[in-house]
């Protein structure tokens, strides 16, 4: 890292000057993200399936525990599913310690425009700038490190929850209903498909959504079901007017029961 | 070739001094006060565009009076100073105490250094994880940083306050 010649502090700063990854490239802190060519990239746990969908009010968000390598189970208690700031979570799958840092990023850049600037993001802005983090990934993408996250949040000017889902080369495309990626998705996109409402309620958002979770488990092995012997449930969030809530295992394990119980 | 008229360093000090000073008690006032549960900070702000009171990190917060370009400089390279310590390392691992030097540090370079000083005095103010215990710094003008202990005050009339 460069030092500032105004002493200790980072007086200047890129313009606009209210990005954190910006004032990071600056300082070439910014993690490299380029693998010499023709290499090949090591093996690492990949995250799996995560997904979002809305109800009438706000979003819900949710992902399972599981991080793969090849053929093993590489974790079985990780998150997948991270607040990014009061309105908005994020959730990853793909390469997990990419996606991990890449959500650190995220949650810091917000925080710090809010602080620089004294007013948050639109969500449109947080979910652009999540987008040019994903388009940066794109050389380690080439390497097979691929990263892809969704992003939800609560907007206000709509007074709604909104999604977003990414391609792996940072396109960014907005879902009315629902959305998932990851080894499950597809399991889990056409269980929602079937039992999806436009006036569903918070609870009942966050009961699909681990159903869909665990419906994927069932048939993609990369997707870890709830794991009721060690207490192991998804993360699930919901997000709207009133902000940011992370669901309890008190509220998430009769859910998951439930849903182990009646999916066949 | 022309050479400068020789100027000794204690009147160019002396003169930067009172220039600050100036400018400082020409600014409206800021003021913390400690009390049970926190820090509260105070500031006399007729403006709605002026960020004279800031969050700096969790439980960091800063004040600053005096020439309003030069502390929102001062302000901004706070935040981005906390949030790059954070991030290279733990959001515990940023302090007031680290920010207060640090402040001190930069306002000195640029005391001794540019032809004008920052004509500015900052407060920053924090509470420990649990609440109970508070501190609070005042870095002036020059540099100097003082650990105050229970009340700092700045620009102004800082004596009747």
């Amino acid at each position: 890292m460069i030092l500032p010649k105004n002493g200790p502090l980072p007086l200047d700063a890129p313009s606009p000057g209210s990005s954190f990854t910006d004032l990071l490239a600056s300082m070439g802190a910014l993690p490299n993200l380029n693998l010499p060519a023709g290499e090949k990239a090591p093996s690492a746990p990949e995250g799996t399936t995560v997904l979002a969908l809305r109800y009438s009010g706000g979003v819900v968000m949710a992902g399972d525990r599981r991080a793969t390598e090849g053929h093993l189970v590489a974790h079985r208690r990780i998150r997948k599913v991270f607040p990014a700031d009061n309105y908005s979570a994020v959730a990853i799958a793909g390469t997990a310690g990419l996606a991990i840092d890449m959500v650190r990023l995220f949650q810091v850049e917000l925080e710090h425009y809010e602080k620089i600037e004294g007013v948050r993001l639109s969500l449109e802005g947080k979910a652009s700038f999540l987008a040019r983090l994903v388009r940066g990934q794109l050389p380690m993408a080439f390497q097979g490190l691929v990263v892809v996250p969704m992003f939800a949040g609560y907007d206000e000017s709509e007074d709604a929850g909104r999604l977003f889902s990414f391609d792996v080369v940072g396109g960014r495309y907005e879902e009315i209903d629902f959305g998932s990626t990851g080894s499950g998705s597809r399991l889990a996109k056409s269980y929602l498909r079937t039992v999806y409402r436009d006036d569903l309620t918070s609870e009942e958002a966050a009961d699909l959504a681990v159903r869909a979770l665990v419906s994927a488990s069932q048939e993609d092995t990369a997707t870890g079901g709830p794991d009721l012997r060690r207490g192991i449930y998804p993360n699930v969030v919901r997000i709207d007017r009133d902000g940011l809530v992370e669901l309890d295992d008190d509220v998430v394990g009769p859910l998951a029961e439930n849903a182990v119980e009646t999916i066949r | 070739m022309s050479i400068p008229f020789y100027v000794a360093p204690e009147q160019l000090v002396r003169d930067k001094a009172e220039f600050a000073r100036k400018g400082i008690a020409r600014g409206r006032s800021i003021v913390a006060v400690d009390y049970a549960a926190g820090v509260l900070l105070l500031a006399e702000n007729p403006s709605t565009a002026l960020h004279k009171i800031s969050e700096v990190y969790d439980r960091i917060a800063f004040a600053g009076v005096g020439k309003y370009n030069e502390f929102e400089t001062l302000r901004k390279a706070g935040i981005r100073q906390a949030d790059l310590m954070g991030y290279l390392y733990s959001r515990d691992d940023v302090t007031a105490m680290s920010l207060a030097t640090q402040f001190a540090q930069t306002m000195g370079v640029i005391f001794t250094r540019d032809p004008k000083p920052f004509e500015v005095e900052l407060l920053l103010a924090e509470i420990s994880a649990d609440g109970t215990e508070h501190r609070l710094f005042r870095v002036t003008y020059d540099g100097t940083l003082f650990e105050e202990r229970t009340d700092g005050s700045s620009g102004g009339k800082t004596d009747q306050l």
